[in-house]
């Protein structure tokens, strides 16, 4: 009930302005975007999704379509990437992989840092035996070498791309948990969330529309960085073969193909460059977020 | 006396932004200082005055430059020396003191080698040579054990310490000039008055010349020759400061004087605030850029901007830039009211009242933190943050909480507030015990006590709107969305700031406007209780005595009663009823507040009053009580009477029975030598002739 009141307060603000606000956040978003990292990463993001997106439209050649007589055939007009030893077009494998790997990074990293965030916010927020033990098991999993662990999963239930992304998700909360906790145990002791708690917000109002709010800027960025660093890390089992399972269009496998045809180099550089510039992306993000959203920077020059 | 040698002047200085020459921050300033000679700037955050200190030695922050005007020091021009020139002129010539010491000393050098390092820089002594200088230094601004000192690490140095080194620093190769920009301003009050002191005695014994930066009137008027007021970038007024203070020709300097609270202003009027805000220096207003805030503003004032001209005649001798005071008649209109949002009503002085009455009253309140204990096997020790203390504020009163940094006033207030729980005691609030409630009980008890915090920035959350944020303690409390609209638009016009202020982010607003919101959310749920924690710290000077006032209008409007933290006792005597005076976790003087001020019966509470800094027109030499050192750490707090090792009257009884309040007729006093009445500073205690 008593949040309630408080969202029909902010609505009711809302509305009477929102014409207004919607104009400042437009504005808002035209200061953020004058940042040239952002907007390099962002259009590059933006170019992989569009072209994954409609890829059925444009790309020549089903990325699975074998045709043994055109096999190894070097970038040409025809296949401006090539084809691989199998005869596959390597445009539309390289095109098609970006449906494979983008989302699966976007799941484990919207899993484990929900998890995580949400995990560590408590333990910063209540403190005491809790916090222990979530600290406890936090640093067990964190003591596993990511690697060795996805590929152990792997191993165990059979390589497919659903038990890579639980692999990762399963070891990638930790590293949220730690950040999360951190930066609630400051937010928790400043003045604004004293000032809520002296309100008489309840404890779950504070933690999770007071405090959170402001601690997400620190969490998106980080995030962003780590899209990268999960699509690195499925290329990589990708190229140890506990990855998504062939004849899928998977940028890491196909890079593993290539390697076994050495001296057809585009048979691995193409993805590999796909992959490179993706991740790259990601990091300029993640890099400007941290330095657009902090509310506490703003105004204070 | 002989005229004295110009040592330093500064003509028509101007500093620029590099990129934008349109954005000035100093705008043709000119000043000299002659040798010996004491000159006080003074000016609030934003006037130019720490920016003019540091293009004096080439110190610039990047992105500024002096882009027009001339600094000749010793004759020699400033402005194009190379670096390597302004490098050999910076603690051999020119000493600087900044304003946190702490920030200024490198962490990992011993003290000793640190004071010594200008000698080493400058080849004026070799190493074995310099150690012995830095000890000599350090023991001449007053440092115990100056040989023991010199090998330890800033760290251990207290924060007066820390600047004595700073100091000793800036004097080891005996510059002409010392240049102190804000030397006080993170120090205790008593420490305060110890460097004043000190840095008096340096001008008087040494002859050294002193530039001393400040926001605060009163410590530059304590011992500087002569004033300079900046505004907005330049010098509005200048004079001798006797001249200066007894006779203001410029508003802006009149207007500094009448709206703090010091020893000059009496209780139960209004202070003289100046409206609006200080202007940045990328968006000055037209003509005079004090138009916009003054109270005699003619319709010159608005199309030129008056230049600094020596006064009419007549007047005593100094510059001024005011259209006004150069005109024939001066400043003579009678002086119209400056806030008219301030017409308070009686919120005199009444007697303490009977516990009865009491909204609030503390019984014995202890809290502990533990620390230490960082490895296992070391054992924690505990700080008694607070120590036993017990107070009373009745309806409608102000119960103002003194003490210096670490004497617990503000975990006293969190106490209060049930945002920290106390470990013993008992505090009654509306009658009912607050400590023992909890869950819903706690939370209708909310509403009727509320926190002003001191830093409007940490204070505010970032990402809500000032609406929400008023909103706040209405839609905790669970009151239906249109009343709270209704509220917040009512509150916010009664703060000054009127509801179309309602949409901003806390980040589109200045400090004083931020404080204006704060103090909104706080009435928004017209609470019975404002726990305020040193509310006014940081504001600028011109701003602080719109929120004391509106602080006042407040009370008197919703019978408000407000528990008031402060280390500053000027404005504490002027809001309060009733004044408890802490130190290390315990009260040590509790009483009316007029009693306590004209007749202080502890000696820390005379110590602390004789501490503040007041602009005198005579500077004769400070009739005051400097106590020795700092505060003990509150981790070994000194046996019996924990203020003994600072007291000039400590007794053998105060080392071995711990002296309690006298539960007595007020002011009630925990002293086992009190201060006697009407004769005030001397004392009936033991050892006295």
């Amino acid at each position: 009930m008593i949040t309630n009141s408080k969202d029909s307060v902010s609505s009711a603000a809302l509305q009477s302005v929102v014409g207004n606000r919607f104009a400042e956040s437009l504005r808002g978003l035209r200061q953020h975007l004058r940042d040239p990292q952002l907007r390099v990463g962002l259009a590059v993001i933006l170019a992989y999704t569009l072209a994954a997106l409609s890829a059925h439209w444009w790309v020549h050649g089903d990325p699975l379509q074998e045709n043994l007589a055109s096999r190894l055939v070097p970038p040409s007009w025809v296949h401006p990437f090539g084809t691989d030893d199998l005869g596959r077009d390597l445009l539309s494998r390289v095109v098609f992989g970006a449906q494979i790997s983008i989302p699966a990074a976007l799941i484990v990293i919207l899993c484990g840092s929900t998890f995580g965030t949400s995990l560590g916010a408590v333990a910063g927020f209540v403190g005491g035996r809790l916090d222990e033990v979530i600290l406890r098991i936090t640093d067990m999993v964190l003591a596993f070498p990511v690697l060795v662990l996805t590929i152990a999963i792997g191993a165990a239930f059979g390589p497919s791309l659903s038990h890579g992304v639980l692999a990762l998700i399963v070891v990638w909360w930790p590293q949220y948990v730690r950040v999360c906790r951190g930066l609630v145990l400051d937010h928790k002791t400043r003045d604004y969330v004293a000032a809520s708690v002296a309100a008489g917000q309840r404890a779950h109002v504070v933690l999770f529309r007071v405090i959170l709010p402001n601690t997400l800027p620190t969490i998106a960025a980080m995030a962003a960085i780590d899209v990268g660093r999960a699509i690195l890390l499925f290329s990589i089992l990708g190229f140890v073969g506990v990855g998504a399972r062939p004849p899928a269009p998977e940028w890491g496998s196909m890079v593993a193909e290539g390697a076994t045809v050495f001296d057809q180099w585009w048979v691995a550089t193409f993805p590999a460059l796909a992959i490179l510039v993706l991740v790259f992306a990601f990091n300029l993000v993640g890099d400007a977020l941290r330095d657009v959203m902090d509310p506490w920077a703003e105004g204070r020059t | 006396m002989s005229p004295r040698d110009t040592l330093l002047r500064i003509d028509g200085l101007e500093v620029a932004v590099a990129r934008d020459p349109q954005y000035t921050v100093v705008r043709g300033l000119s000043l000299e200082v002659r040798e010996g000679e004491v000159l006080g700037i003074v000016g609030e955050s934003g006037s130019g005055k720490s920016v003019t200190a540091l293009s004096m030695v080439g110190l610039l922050p990047p992105g500024l430059r002096v882009s027009a005007g001339s600094i000749s020091f010793k004759h020699e021009e400033l402005t194009r020396a190379s670096a390597g020139r302004l490098a050999a002129i910076r603690g051999r010539h020119i000493g600087f003191v900044f304003q946190d010491p702490t920030a200024a000393l490198d962490p990992v050098m011993k003290i000793g080698l640190q004071v010594s390092e200008p000698l080493l820089l400058h080849r004026l002594a070799r190493r074995a040579q310099a150690e012995g200088r830095a000890v000599d230094g350090l023991g001449e601004v007053g440092i115990a054990a100056p040989r023991e000192s010199s090998h330890r690490f800033p760290h251990e140095f207290s924060g007066g310490m820390r600047q004595r080194a700073m100091i000793a620093t800036a004097l080891i190769a005996a510059p002409e000039l010392i240049i102190a920009d804000e030397p006080t301003t993170a120090l205790d009050v008593t420490v305060q008055a110890q460097i004043l002191d000190l840095l008096q005695r340096l001008n008087r014994d040494r002859g050294v010349s002193l530039i001393l930066i400040s926001h605060d009137l009163d410590v530059v008027g304590e011992f500087c020759d002569r004033i300079a007021v900046m505004y907005a970038g330049r010098i509005v007024e200048t004079g001798t400061t006797r001249d200066l203070l007894s006779e203001p020709q410029h508003p802006y300097t009149r207007a500094l004087l009448e709206s703090m609270p010091s020893k000059r202003i009496v209780r139960d009027t209004p202070l003289q605030a100046i409206p609006g805000e200080p202007p940045t220096p990328n968006a000055l207003p037209g003509g005079c850029p004090f138009h916009p805030r003054c109270p005699y503003v003619v319709e010159q004032c608005r199309r030129a901007e008056p230049s600094l001209l020596p006064n009419r005649a007549g007047i005593r001798a100094g510059l001024s830039a005011c259209w006004v005071a150069q005109r024939a008649q001066g400043l003579e209109r009678p002086r119209p009211p400056l806030s008219t949002a301030s017409v308070s009503a009686g919120v005199g002085p009444t007697a303490v009242r009977p516990a009865a009455d009491a909204l609030l009253r503390v019984e014995n309140l202890r809290r502990f933190f533990r620390v230490g204990a960082r490895l296992p096997w070391q054992r924690s020790r505990e700080v008694h943050a607070v120590d036993g203390v017990s107070l009373m504020l009745g309806r409608g009163e102000t119960l103002g909480i003194v003490g210096e940094s670490g004497c617990g006033k503000s975990t006293l207030a969190r106490c209060v507030l049930r945002l920290i729980e106390p470990d013993e005691g008992r505090i009654f609030f509306r009658g009912r015990e607050l400590t023992s409630l909890t869950g819903n009980a706690l939370w209708a008890m909310r509403r009727y006590m509320q926190p002003v915090f001191q830093d409007p920035y940490a204070s505010l959350n970032p990402r809500w709107r000032v609406r929400q944020i008023v909103a706040e303690p209405l839609s905790a409390q669970g009151v239906g969305s249109a009343v709270a609209r209704r509220r917040v638009d009512e509150t916010l016009e009664l703060v000054g700031l009127g509801p179309s202020y309602g949409e901003r982010l806390p980040h589109q607003l200045s400090g004083g406007q931020r404080q204006r919101v704060a103090i909104a959310r706080a009435i928004a749920c017209r609470p019975d209780l404002l726990v305020t924690d040193e509310p006014l710290s940081s504001l600028d000077a011109s701003i602080q005595a719109q929120i004391v006032n509106l602080l006042r209008d407040m009370q008197a409007q919703f019978g408000l009663s407000i528990l008031f933290v402060s280390h500053d006792l000027r404005v504490v005597r002027y809001l309060s009823t009733t004044i408890a005076v802490m130190y290390l976790g315990k009260v040590v003087e509790f009483g009316e507040a007029e009693a306590v001020c004209s007749n202080p019966r502890h000696p820390y509470t005379a110590a602390l009053l004789s501490s503040i800094p007041e602009a005198r027109s005579d500077h004769a030499p400070a009739d005051r009580i400097l106590l020795r050192g700092e505060a003990p750490s509150p981790m070994d707090p000194p046996s019996g009477c924990r203020f003994r090792t600072r007291c000039s009257f400590a007794g053998p009884d105060c080392e071995l029975r711990e002296p309690s309040l006298v539960d007595g007729p007020v002011p009630q006093v925990a002293c086992h030598y009190p201060l006697r009445e009407v004769q005030g500073l001397t004392h009936g205690g033991p050892g006295r002739t």
